[in-house]
C-alpha cells in the first residue's frame, strides 16, 4: 500500500526539495522533480491490481468524510498517462528553463501540479478529489502567471482562475449533495447507491449536472472556454502538460470516474453531448482562423475535449478514455514542437513563420507525426481513438456519425494549416542560431513516439484492461473518417499556406463573439467589485461627515473650555486651594485623620449591616 | 430580611470565577500601568498572560457542567458558555502575545493589557448573560476597551479618526439596541431571556419583529454584518495590526455567542422570521465583503473585508441554528478556526507593518524570501480562510454548508459556495505577492518572541483542527448544550 501512497507523494516531496535546494543543483531542481515523477510512474506499474487505502477523515453528524486512494483500472490508466506525459514534458522543461534564475520555483510549481493531479486521479473519495482539484487549479494559476513580465500574463492567470472557479462551485455543491444523499464521500459508495437505485432520479440528475459544471470549467467547454487560449501566455511546458494533456482532461476524467452517475441520468448525458458538440464545432472552426500557433493548438484542445464529451454523452466512455490518452500524447507533442519553433523564430504568429522544416528538422518531424495523428491517419494513435469515437457515434445514428466525421475534417484543416504555415513554404522571418538541447529533444522525441505508437498499445493490452466495452467500427464509416482527415489536411495546407485563415474570416468573428459572451460573468464580477466601493464610499462619506462634525465641535468645545470654563475653573481651584490652606492651618493637618475616620465609620456600618442581614 | 436572604441564595461567585480573575487583574493593573518604568513595563503583560491562563483553567470545567443559572437567573453556567469563553480567552491570549511584541519598549507597553483584559471580560460576560440589562452592559464593556485598544498606536496616525468612528457608530448602534430591548421588556414584563421567550409566544408579531430588528443592530455592529459594518474597514486600517486582529476576533465571537443565546432562548421557533432575515443578511454580508475585498491594496483593509465575509459564512450557520442540530457545533468549530487563521494573518501583517511602516500589498512583496517562517504562516492562514483543504477553514466551511443544507437553506449554501470561489482569488493574490515576486526591500519583518509564539500557536491550531477536525468538533459539540 505504501507504493500507492508514494505515487502522489513523490512529486510533492520533490517539489518541496526543488524549492529548497534548487539553487544549488545544476538543473535548478528540475532533475529531482523529473526523477520523482519517473519513480512514481514505475510505482504505478508495480502496483498490485485493485490496491486501495481509505480512512475516515472526519465525521459530522452522520456524515462521513473519507480520504483514500484506489488503483482501479481506470484510475491507473489515467494516472499512467499523467505521469508519462509529465516525465516527457519535465525532461523538455529541463532544457527549456536552462539558465533561468527562477527555475526552482518553476519546477516546484510543476511538481506540486503533478502530485495534485495524481492525487486527483487516484482518489477514491470525493472530498480528496475536490481538494486535489482545487490545488491543481491553484498550480495552474501560478504557472500561467509564471512570467510576470510577459504582458497579459497576470490577467490571463486571473481569468483562468476565475472562470474555472465558477465550475468548481458546481463540483463543490455536487459532492456536498452526494454527501447529503449517501452519507459518505466514498466514490464506490456513491456509485453503488446510484446503481442500486437508492437515490431519487431528480437528485441524481441534479448531482450529475452540478458536477458537470465543474467538468465544463476545467475542460474549457462552452460557455467557460475563453480562458484556455489566453492561458497560452504561460511557459510552453505548462501549456503542454496542464493545458492540453492533463489538467484540462480532468473534466473528462471526472465524468469517466463517475460515469454510472451520469449514465443514470439521461438528461445529464444529453447535456453532456450538446455541450461537447457545440464546443467541438465552435472551437474547431475558430482554430482554422487563429493567427497564433499556440492559440490554434489551444482551440484545438477545446475541440478535442469536446469530442471526448460527445463520446461520453453518446454512451462511449471507453472511446473517450482512449481519446484522452491519445490526445495527451499528440497534443503535448505539438505544443513542445511549437515551443521549439517559438524559441528559434522568436514569434508564434503564423504569418511571420514559414519554411522552418529545413532549420528545425527534428521539431518538424515530431510535429508532422503528431499532426497526422490528430487528423486520424492510420496507424497512428489518433486514428485508433477517433475510430472508437466514430464507432460509438455511428451506432447512435447517422447524424452523430456525420458530426464526428465533420470534426475530424475540421481537425485536419486547422492542423494542416498550422503545420504548413509553420514548416513549409518560404521563410518569412529570421531564425535564431542555437538548436534545442538534448533534454528538449529527448522529451519531444519520447512524446512523438507515444503519439505514433500509443494507438497500437491501446488497441491491445492497455485498452483491454479498461472496464469499458469498445464497439467495432463499420468499414464504411472508418473509410469516411480517414478520408475526411486526409482531405482536411490537404485543404488546410493548401488554403493556409501563408498563415491566412483556412475557412475565411467568419470563424474569427465567431471567436470574438464567443469571447464577449463568455467573458461577461467575469467582467460583471469585476464591475460589481468596482461599483460596490462607490456605494460604500457614499456611506463612508456620510459617516466621515458625522465624525468630522463631532471632531470639530469637540475642538470648539475644547477652546471654549480652555478660554472660559478652564480659566474659571483654575480660579475656582486656586480659591479653593487658598481656602484649604486656611483650613489646614486651622485644623493643623488633622484633616487626613478625620477623613480616615469617616471611611472607618462607613466600613463599620457596612459590617454591622452585613452581620444583621446574615441568616 | 427576605431580600437579603434571596440575595444570599443567588450569590454564586464560583459561576463568575474566570471573569473575576480577569477583572481583578485588570483593576489591579490600572495603578501599576501608570507607575511602571523601564523594563518593568513588561510586568502588566506578564500578569495579564498569567491571569488569562488561570481563567482558562477555571473555565474548562464548565465544558462538562450541567446547565444551571446563577445570580437569580441573570447569568448562565453551561457548556455553551464554557466553550465560547475558552475561545475568547484563547483569542485574547494570542492577541496579547502579538500586542506585547508590538509595543515592546514603547510608552504604550504597560497600557494595552488593561484594555485587553477588560474587553475580554466583557466578551466573556456576553456569552453567559441571560438578562437584558447585563447583555447591554457587557456589550458596552467589550466595546469601550476595544476603542481604547484601537487608539493605542506606536506613532500617531489615523487611529484617532478610526477610534472616533468606532466609538460614535458603536454608541449609536448600542443605543438603538437598548431601545429594542425596552420593547421586549414592555411586551413581556421581564428582563430574563427565557421568561421573554415564554412571554413572546402570545405577543403581537409586529412588535416582536420591530424589537428584533432593533436588537439586531447592536449584535450586527459587533459582528460586522452588512449594513452595520461601515466602521470596520476604517477601524481595522487605522488601528495597529495586532489591535485590529483583536477587534476582528474577540468582540465578534462574543457577539455571535450572545446572539445565539438571545435567539435560542428569547425567540424560539423562528419568531419574527429570524432564520430568513439572518439568511438574507448572511448572503448580503458574504457577497459584499468578498466583492469589495477583490480590489483592496491595503492588507488590513483587505483583511477587514475578508472578516466581514467570514462573518457572513458564520451567520449562515446561525440562520440554520433553530432547525439543524448540526448548526451549533458547526458555528463553534468555525469561530475557533476563524480566530486562529485570522489572528495568524494579522500577526504577520503586524510584523511587516512594524518594520516597514506600511500595510500595503507591496510591503509583503517577496516576503517568502525575506522571512520564510512568517510567510508560510501567512500563506497557510489565507488558504485556510479561503477554505482550501486540509486546513481548518475547509472543514469548518463543510460543516457550515452541511448545516445550511440541513436547515433548509440550500440556496444560501449555493451563494456561499460561489462566494468561496471568488474569495480564493484575493487570498491567492496575496500569496502570489509573497512568494512569486522579487522583494523590493531587503529588511525582514520585525521579530519578537510574542509574534513567534502567536504565529506558532495559530498555525499549529489551523493545521491541527484541519487535519483532525474530529477533536475540535467534539469540543464544539460539547459546547452546543445551552441553558434554554
Amino acid at each position: 500500500m505504501t507504493a500507492l501512497l508514494a505515487v502522489p507523494l513523490l512529486p510533492l516531496v520533490a517539489a518541496a526539495a526543488a524549492l529548497g535546494l534548487g539553487r544549488r543543483l545544476p538543473r535548478g531542481g528540475g532533475e529531482l522533480v523529473v526523477g520523482a515523477v519517473a519513480l512514481a510512474l514505475a510505482g504505478l506499474a508495480s502496483l498490485p491490481s485493485d490496491a486501495a487505502l481509505s480512512a475516515t477523515w472526519f465525521e459530522s453528524g452522520g456524515y462521513r468524510l473519507t480520504v483514500g486512494l484506489a488503483a482501479t483500472p481506470l484510475t491507473r490508466f489515467v494516472a499512467a498517462v499523467v505521469a508519462g506525459v509529465a516525465v516527457c514534458v519535465g525532461l523538455y522543461g529541463l532544457g527549456y528553463m536552462a539558465g533561468r534564475d527562477d527555475r526552482p520555483r518553476f519546477f516546484a510549481e510543476l511538481g506540486l501540479f503533478v502530485g495534485a493531479m495524481l492525487t486527483l486521479v487516484l482518489s477514491s473519495s470525493l472530498a480528496l478529489l475536490f481538494a486535489a482539484w482545487e490545488v491543481v487549479g491553484l498550480a495552474s494559476f501560478l504557472l500561467i502567471g509564471f512570467d510576470h513580465a510577459e504582458p497579459g500574463a497576470a490577467a490571463a492567470a486571473a481569468k483562468a482562475f476565475l472562470m474555472t472557479r465558477i465550475g468548481d462551485v458546481g463540483l463543490l455543491l455536487g459532492w456536498l449533495l452526494a454527501l447529503a444523499a449517501v452519507g459518505t464521500t466514498d466514490v464506490d459508495a456513491l456509485v453503488g447507491a446510484v446503481e442500486g437505485g437508492r437515490i431519487g432520479p431528480g437528485t441524481v440528475t441534479a448531482m450529475a449536472l452540478l458536477m458537470l459544471a465543474g467538468a465544463v470549467g476545467k475542460s474549457a467547454q462552452l460557455p467557460l472556454s475563453a480562458w484556455l487560449p489566453d492561458a497560452m501566455v504561460g511557459p510552453t511546458p505548462v501549456s503542454a502538460l496542464l493545458h492540453s494533456a492533463t489538467m484540462v482532461a480532468a473534466g473528462v476524467f471526472l465524468v469517466l470516474r463517475l460515469y454510472p452517475v451520469f449514465a443514470a441520468s439521461p438528461g445529464a448525458l444529453d447535456t453532456l453531448f450538446w455541450i461537447g458538440a457545440a464546443t467541438a464545432l465552435a472551437a474547431g472552426l475558430i482554430a482554422t482562423a487563429e493567427a497564433d500557433l499556440k492559440r490554434v493548438l489551444a482551440w484545438s484542445t477545446c475541440s478535442q475535449l469536446g469530442e471526448m464529451m460527445v463520446a461520453l454523452g453518446l454512451g462511449g466512455p471507453g472511446a473517450a478514455a482512449f481519446h484522452l490518452a491519445a490526445h495527451a500524447a499528440f497534443k503535448s507533442t505539438l505544443f513542445l514542437a511549437a515551443g521549439i519553433v517559438q524559441e528559434r523564430a522568436g514569434t508564434r504568429i503564423l504569418v511571420r513563420l514559414g519554411g522552418l522544416a529545413r532549420a528545425l528538422p527534428f521539431a518538424g518531424a515530431a510535429f508532422l507525426v503528431a499532426a497526422l495523428s490528430l487528423a486520424g491517419v492510420p496507424p497512428l494513435s489518433g486514428f485508433r481513438s477517433e475510430e472508437a469515437i466514430l464507432a460509438v457515434a455511428s451506432r447512435h445514428g447517422p447524424g452523430t456519425g456525420a458530426l464526428v466525421v465533420l470534426l475530424v475534417l475540421l481537425g485536419g484543416i486547422y492542423i494542416g494549416r498550422a503545420g504548413a504555415a509553420t514548416f513549409l513554404g518560404r521563410r518569412r522571418g529570421a531564425v535564431g542560431p542555437s538548436g534545442p538541447d538534448w533534454a528538449m529533444r529527448a522529451g519531444l522525441g519520447l512524446l512523438a513516439l507515444a503519439a505514433a505508437g500509443l494507438g497500437w498499445l491501446l488497441a491491445g493490452r492497455f485498452g483491454a484492461a479498461l472496464p469499458f466495452a469498445a464497439p467495432e467500427t463499420e468499414a464504411g464509416w472508418r473509410r469516411l473518417g480517414v478520408a475526411a482527415g486526409l482531405l482536411g489536411l490537404g485543404l488546410g495546407a493548401a488554403r493556409g499556406w501563408s498563415g491566412a485563415p483556412a475557412l475565411g474570416a467568419l470563424p474569427a468573428r465567431l471567436a470574438a463573439g464567443l469571447e464577449a459572451v463568455t467573458e461577461a460573468p467575469a467582467r460583471r464580477t469585476l464591475w460589481l467589485a468596482r461599483t460596490v466601493p462607490a456605494v460604500e464610499g457614499a456611506l463612508d462619506a456620510g459617516a466621515r461627515a458625522v465624525a468630522g462634525w463631532a471632531w470639530r465641535s469637540a475642538g470648539w468645545a475644547g477652546r471654549v473650555e480652555e478660554g472660559g470654563f478652564g480659566r474659571g475653573g483654575d480660579r475656582l481651584a486656586a480659591g479653593l486651594a487658598a481656602g484649604g490652606e486656611r483650613l489646614r492651618a486651622l485644623q493643623a493637618g488633622r484633616l487626613y485623620l478625620y477623613t480616615l475616620g469617616l471611611f472607618a465609620w462607613t466600613a463599620a456600618a457596612l459590617a454591622a449591616g452585613a452581620l444583621m442581614l446574615w441568616p | 430580611m427576605t431580600g437579603g436572604q434571596a440575595m444570599g441564595g443567588c450569590m454564586d461567585l464560583g459561576a463568575v470565577a474566570p471573569e473575576m480573575v480577569l477583572a481583578g487583574s485588570a483593576l489591579a493593573l490600572v495603578p501599576v500601568a501608570g507607575w511602571v518604568r523601564g523594563r518593568w513595563r513588561r510586568l502588566p503583560a506578564a500578569v495579564a498572560l498569567l491571569a488569562l491562563l488561570v481563567a482558562m483553567g477555571l473555565t474548562a470545567p464548565m465544558l462538562t457542567a450541567p446547565p444551571r443559572e446563577a445570580f437569580c437567573g441573570t447569568y448562565a453556567v453551561d457548556p455553551f458558555r464554557g466553550f465560547y469563553q475558552l475561545v475568547i480567552e484563547a483569542g485574547a491570549l494570542v492577541s496579547l502575545l502579538a500586542l506585547g511584541s508590538h509595543f515592546r519598549g514603547s510608552e504604550q507597553e504597560p497600557h494595552h493589557p488593561v484594555a485587553l483584559l477588560m474587553a475580554t471580560v466583557g466578551g466573556m460576560g456576553l456569552t453567559a448573560a441571560t438578562d437584558l440589562g447585563l447583555i447591554i452592559l457587557f456589550l458596552q464593556m467589550v466595546s469601550f476597551p476595544s476603542y481604547l485598544l484601537v487608539l493605542l498606536v506606536r506613532s500617531d496616525g489615523p487611529a484617532q479618526e478610526a477610534t472616533l468612528k468606532y466609538f460614535l457608530y458603536g454608541a449609536a448602534a448600542l443605543a438603538v439596541m437598548a431601545y429594542g430591548l425596552t420593547f421586549l421588556f414592555g411586551l413581556t414584563g421581564s428582563l430574563n431571556l427565557r421568561a421573554i421567550g415564554a412571554g413572546l409566544a402570545g405577543a403581537d408579531r409586529a412588535w416582536v419583529a420591530l424589537a428584533f430588528g432593533l436588537v439586531l443592530v447592536g449584535y450586527g455592529f459587533e459582528m460586522t454584518l452588512v449594513p452595520f459594518h461601515v466602521w470596520a474597514p476604517d477601524v481595522f486600517q487605522g488601528g495597529t495590526a495586532p489591535a485590529s486582529g483583536f477587534v476582528s476576533v474577540v468582540p465578534k465571537v462574543a457577539a455571535f455567542a450572545g446572539l445565539l443565546r438571545f435567539l435560542l432562548a428569547a425567540m424560539p421557533d423562528g419568531l419574527a422570521a429570524w432564520p430568513t432575515v439572518l439568511a438574507l443578511l448572511a448572503a448580503a454580508t458574504m457577497t459584499f465583503g468578498n466583492l469589495v475585498a477583490l480590489r483592496q491594496a491595503s492588507l488590513k483593509r483587505l483583511l477587514a473585508y475578508s472578516s466581514i465575509a467570514q462573518a457572513g459564512y458564520v451567520l449562515m450557520g446561525v440562520a440554520a441554528a433553530g432547525q439543524a442540530p448540526e448548526a451549533l457545533p458547526a458555528i463553534g468549530y468555525y469561530l475557533a478556526a476563524y480566530l486562529l487563521m485570522n489572528l495568524s494573518a494579522f500577526a504577520v501583517v503586524a510584523q511587516v507593518e512594524r518594520m516597514t511602516g506600511s500595510d500595503a500589498l507591496a510591503a509583503i512583496r517577496g516576503l517568502g524570501r525575506r522571512a520564510p517562517g512568517p510567510a508560510a504562516a501567512l500563506a497557510l492562514a489565507l488558504l485556510s480562510l479561503a477554505g482550501v483543504p486540509p486546513l481548518a477553514g475547509f472543514a469548518g466551511k463543510v460543516f457550515l454548508l452541511v448545516a445550511a443544507i440541513e436547515g433548509g437553506f440550500a440556496w444560501l449554501a449555493v451563494v456561499a459556495a460561489a462566494n468561496m470561489a471568488v474569495a480564493l482569488f484575493y487570498y491567492a493574490a496575496i500569496i502570489a505577492e509573497t512568494y512569486f515576486r522579487d522583494p523590493d526591500r531587503a529588511e525582514g519583518p520585525a521579530s519578537g518572541a510574542g509574534y513567534a509564539w502567536a504565529l506558532g500557536l495559530c498555525t499549529a491550531g489551523t493545521l491541527g483542527l484541519g487535519i483532525a477536525p474530529g477533536l475540535g468538533r467534539g469540543l464544539a459539540q460539547l459546547g452546543a448544550t445551552l441553558l434554554r
